[in-house]
């Protein structure tokens, strides 16, 4: 079953930077130990799938801003309110507020 | 020279050359007339062999039963209507006598080894339940096609990523196969809620058991071909997630990376879902200015990744494009049922107990 909106709202922001962890995790272990790791094929595999999540929406945010400024009139003021330049690291705070707020609540509850 | 093989290999090789499981697979049928037939087949040409096929006539108006006796497999009825895939799992439970059980859907059929995927799973020994990639058997309507994509996206990019930290948020109800031990320890599939696939695995994970997804594992259940279908699973799904939320809590927020899953999950089903159906509308509404529109599709490349991805390896690209905007559909749809279900279980405290399946 899937609930909810799957995308890449801040469930993808955190899907990706798990990817980004797993993958510097796996790394460091791979040096570390010096040995073939089985995962590794995968690791590489989800790595550039989140290097290309990413490529493409930042391809979307400039593709987005090039056309709105070329447009005039009432659109081109609607699209000044739009920021399209920000809204990657908008998102991104938005998941790091969401997911402090959880892990503070989270350290609470362990606690009683 | 002898070849030194690990205890781990030796399992490996072992699950490789079964031919027989010691696993029952349950599969929990209320009038499955149309599609019991193609479940059981499916089943008795697996690679790998259950030891036994066990069919749960929930008291089906229809034939049901004499379909699945006439192809040779155990059939149980339970006394009464237990009102919910759940409950017939559950009662079917005492009769298993394997190591393993398979819950499996009546209108699922599997990959050809997909039992044989799975099984290795089972190597590490805190490991209690096992599931796989899901995937619409049949992709015609507008809701098949976005469920097509929504899966696809998620098995390529959430679910893999979920398993390598160690917490698929969910073992699919559709086929997943559990150590039965395990499965008698907790009770079995509760009726508590109405996600009883949810609420097993966080369940699971509450009492330090472990869950794994293996993606080359495939099953194909029926999904909604319509929206009166569509509308009926949506309602389960919505309930049962927010039912599951307000059960296991506590028990979440003392597991560490399945908290923030399903902390985002949340957000992204309330928050989004108010943003997609409430601020978006309003915002264009407001500015008089279609453009902001633009957001329902903002992250249309970025999902495209995954889904071309796993759409490339199994060679379906052309079906991917064409199902691609049905997604999107999908999505609008999903947030509605979300955002009642909301309302109707933590606002109105009117929780959804009627388990309807829709088809």
């Amino acid at each position: 079953m899937t609930v909810g909106l799957p995308g890449t709202g801040i469930g993808g922001i955190f899907y990706l930077v798990s990817i980004f962890v797993m993958f510097i995790k796996e790394r460091v272990k791979k040096t570390l130990k010096k040995k073939y790791h089985p995962e590794m094929n995968f690791m590489y595999k989800q790595f550039l799938m989140a290097l290309g999540i990413v490529f493409s929406l930042w391809l979307m945010s400039w593709f987005l801003g090039v056309t709105l400024q070329k447009t005039s009139g009432l659109v081109r003021e609607a699209a000044q309110l739009l920021p399209t330049r920000q809204t990657p690291f908008i998102s991104f705070g938005i998941a790091l507020f969401v997911l402090f707020i959880g892990e503070m609540a989270s350290f609470f509850i362990r606690k009683k | 020279m002898p070849t030194i093989v690990s205890s781990k290999q030796q399992e490996k090789q072992k699950i490789a050359l079964l031919k027989y499981a010691d696993l029952t697979v349950i599969i929990p049928a209320y009038n499955e007339a149309k599609t019991i037939q193609d479940t059981v087949i499916s089943i008795q040409n697996q690679t790998v062999q259950p030891k036994e096929i066990l069919v749960v006539d929930d008291c089906s108006s229809d034939n049901t039963a004499d379909i699945a006796r006439a192809l040779g497999v155990r059939v149980i009825q339970a006394p009464y209507n237990t009102g919910s895939k759940a409950g017939a799992q559950t009662y079917a439970l005492p009769f298993v006598d394997t190591f393993y059980t398979c819950a499996l859907d009546a209108d699922t059929t599997l990959a050809q080894d997909a039992i044989e995927k799975l099984l290795p799973a089972f190597q590490e020994s805190h490991i209690a339940a096992a599931c796989g990639t899901v995937l619409p058997r049949q992709v015609k309507t507008i809701w098949e096609r976005g469920r097509y994509i929504e899966y696809l996206f998620a098995f390529t990019f959430y679910k893999p990523i979920q398993d390598y930290f160690g917490k698929p948020l969910i073992s699919s109800g559709c086929f997943s196969i559990y150590r039965t031990q395990v499965l008698r320890e907790v009770g079995g599939w509760s009726n508590k809620t109405m996600a009883e696939d949810m609420d097993l695995t966080w369940t699971l994970y509450s009492k330090n058991y472990g869950v794994r997804f293996l993606p080359n594992a495939i099953s194909y259940p029926i999904e909604p071909n319509n929206f009166s279908f569509l509308r009926k699973q949506l309602r389960r799904w919505s309930h049962g997630f927010v039912q599951n939320i307000l059960i296991h809590w506590k028990d979440i927020m003392r597991i560490p990376y399945l908290r923030m899953a399903v902390i985002v999950a949340f957000w992204d089903a309330t928050v989004a879902s108010v943003i997609f159906l409430i601020a978006v509308p309003l915002f264009s509404l407001l500015y008089q200015n279609p453009i902001f529109l633009l957001a329902y599709v903002l992250d249309a490349p970025a999902i495209l990744v995954p889904v071309l991805i796993q759409a490339k390896e199994r060679k379906e690209m052309t079906k991917a494009l064409i199902s691609f905007p049905a997604f999107f559909v999908l999505r609008i749809v999903n947030g509605i049922f979300i955002l009642q279900a909301l309302w109707s279980e933590i606002i109105l405290k009117k929780s959804l107990h009627t388990y309807e399946k829709g088809h």
